[in-house]
């Protein structure tokens, strides 16, 4: 934990120097100002033991200690000689006994055309501010919230954990990541805040391709302002930018999958961290077969990212069976996966039970087949499963069934010819990026699921923290070599 | 593909077809993005026959959820509008649904899943559904 105070004056002292030199910017200072009722929220007196490196006695202490923490982190990577302000409160958010609203957070003013923007296009206030050299809102009187000049809002559910609120798994205020089972609140909040700061389109609704007008007053079809954002926002089937695009563009390109990529040069730079793509290579001997993608398995040992995997086989259905592999294996499959790596299509019951009839009938790794387009990362749990097993596609799973069935016939002797299956990497495709190894953007093809191009690709690997789903392996580290938050901030002007 | 994924698909079919029934593709000359209308005739496509018929009680409420959330993000606006009076920058205040939102799901396995949405009314919606979107299935 940081020490407020000395850190405090020593920024002042900072602060004084610049201004008597002309130095352009500063470390950036965040302030954390609570809209919480006495006795709630960041002042809850519920005894608490210190937990994780949150040494906080209080609930509302340890609140405030992850709130300070990560805007710490955030101070240490940004630069501003303005004021981050940001507003946060723990409510009751919407809330079910198995789901809820965590929390939410964004930049609560915008601004275009200000001293050192770009013209003519929308800025979150925080930015806007660190550009300016000035507080835009400085004269504009408050709407009596109290936050209404505020760069960034957040709330956070106060109620999590709660019988009917995602029971049992409140957030984890620890800052050591060990949130075992709990909703890491440090890494939230830190995805949450990047938004705030400028990691959102902010000014652009997606759904539409509209933009908000000049006069900041509704989304309008034309003639609206771009976002900060729009310039690096490259579309590999368009060809151009969303800044070049009419809105009915806009609105398809964010439902373009794995097409949006950032231009902006430090994160492409910052994109060499991302590793090339795992993929399932085979050899035949009755000719080539094409190298596949692969998502590994939630259960099992980790999946060696190299190396021989071992001889494909294909399950025999067997008489009774309620779905493949669902069952202990029969005589006949059991002597057709011993030693070997079989394919098992999904369906009926659970990829751990697939698995784990194929471990005890000597299978050394299973590849595990969608039974529909799309690609699958195996989930579930067991812990007696001990041979890797990975996810490929409905299409992949057919075709290597098919070059099985084809191998056959060759062989040495009475040995029938088999198909051997290895791990490897391709290094020419970054797991997250695009064939010019730009980073992608998030644009699932059905943008009901409700995510939006603000966010990192999740085929994105090693995780990044702006990925729309948080990763239990983050570092709350915001640049390379582990994440590409910072990069694309500075790209914007951070 | 799972079954969540199935009536998932279900439903945002049917939406679409709803949608355009009420006649809500946007006009070519609106300026300003519309309205919804709360009035419909609501039916759905069958995903094993592919044909129209009546959407299940299952399927309007869940259309009325996704349709709420669609109303309420094609209106949203900013609450106010500034000048810096200095330089003469143009400013707006936001409002809560301009957010971006996280949400939590507790999966089969016990363990939970987080996505982050682009707006409020999306992440009640996975709220009500219990369902955040990840390639990572038990079955």
């Amino acid at each position: 934990m940081r020490l407020p105070t000395i850190t405090r004056t020593t920024r002042s002292l900072i602060a004084a120097a610049a201004a008597l030199t002309c130095i352009a910017s500063q470390a950036a200072t965040i302030t954390i100002v609570s809209r919480d009722p006495a006795g709630t929220g960041f002042t809850d007196p519920t005894p608490v033991a210190p937990v994780g490196g949150n040494m906080g006695t209080t609930l509302g202490q340890q609140r405030l200690n992850v709130y300070r923490y990560v805007a710490d982190i955030w101070e240490a990577n940004l630069n501003s000689n303005v004021e981050i302000k940001v507003s946060a409160g723990w409510e009751p958010l919407t809330c079910t006994a198995s789901s809820a609203v965590l929390g939410s957070a964004g930049a609560w003013n915008i601004w275009h055309d200000f001293p050192n923007s770009r013209p003519g296009q929308w800025y979150p206030q925080a930015l806007a501010n660190k550009l300016a050299g000035v507080n835009l809102t400085d004269g504009t009187p408050d709407d009596g919230t109290g936050y209404g000049n505020f760069d960034i809002k957040t709330q956070f559910n106060v109620n999590l954990g709660n019988p009917d609120c995602l029971a049992g798994n409140g957030f984890y205020l620890g800052l050591d990541g060990n949130a075992a089972g709990k909703v890491n609140f440090a890494a939230t909040l830190l995805h949450e805040l990047g938004h705030g700061l400028g990691f959102s389109v902010v000014s652009v609704q997606t759904s539409t391709g509209y933009r908000i007008a000049a006069d900041g007053s509704a989304y309008v079809q034309n003639g609206g302002l771009p976002s900060v954002w729009e310039p690096f926002m490259y579309d590999n089937t368009a060809g151009k930018t969303w800044l070049n695009m009419t809105s009915a563009e806009r609105r398809v390109s964010a439902l373009n999958n794995l097409k949006l990529a950032w231009n902006g040069p430090n994160a492409v730079a910052g994109a060499s961290i991302l590793t090339g793509t795992p993929m399932v290579t085979a050899t035949s001997p009755a000719g080539n077969v094409a190298s596949l993608d692969y998502s590994p398995s939630a259960f099992g040992p980790a999946v060696p990212t190299s190396g021989r995997l071992g001889a494909l086989a294909v399950l025999t259905p067997q008489t009774g069976e309620t779905g493949p592999g669902c069952e202990p294996f029969n005589a006949a499959n059991r002597a057709a996966v011993a030693g070997k790596v079989p394919i098992i299509s999904r369906g009926t019951c659970s990829f751990a039970i697939k698995v784990k009839n194929a471990q005890d009938a000597g299978a050394i790794a299973v590849l595990l087949a969608n039974n529909v387009d799309g690609a699958i990362a195996p989930g579930g749990a067991d812990a007696t499963v001990t041979i890797p097993s990975v996810g490929i596609t409905q299409a992949d799973g057919n075709r290597l069934k098919a070059a099985v069935a084809a191998a056959k016939p060759y062989s040495s002797r009475a040995v029938a010819g088999v198909v051997t299956a290895s791990l490897a990497i391709d290094p020419l495709r970054k797991a997250g990026a695009d064939a010019a190894g730009r980073p992608l953007l998030y644009t699932p093809t059905v943008l009901a699921s409700g995510s939006s191009v603000s966010h990192w690709d999740i085929t994105a690997f090693p995780n990044l923290l702006m990925e729309p789903n948080i990763s239990s392996d983050l570092t709350l580290q915001v640049s390379p070599p582990k994440d590409l938050t910072l990069p694309l901030l500075k790209d914007i002007g951070w | 593909m799972s079954q969540k994924h199935l009536s998932r698909q279900r439903m945002l079919c049917a939406a679409g077809i709803t949608l355009a029934l009420l006649g809500l593709a946007t006009s070519a000359s609106a300026q300003e993005a519309p309205v919804q209308s709360t009035d419909s005739m609501t039916v759905s496509r069958d995903a094993e026959t592919g044909k129209l018929r009546a959407a299940t009680p299952e399927e309007i409420t869940a259309l009325k959820a996704a349709g709420a959330a669609r109303a309420m993000r094609v209106t949203a606006k900013p609450t106010q509008q500034k000048t810096h009076g200095a330089s003469g920058a143009r400013g707006a205040r936001l409002t809560d649904e301009f957010m971006s939102q996280s949400v939590a799901v507790r999966q089969p396995d016990g363990s939970i899943a987080e996505q982050c949405f682009d707006s409020h009314d999306a992440a009640s919606n996975a709220v009500a559904v219990a369902h955040v979107h990840t390639n990572q299935v038990e079955k």
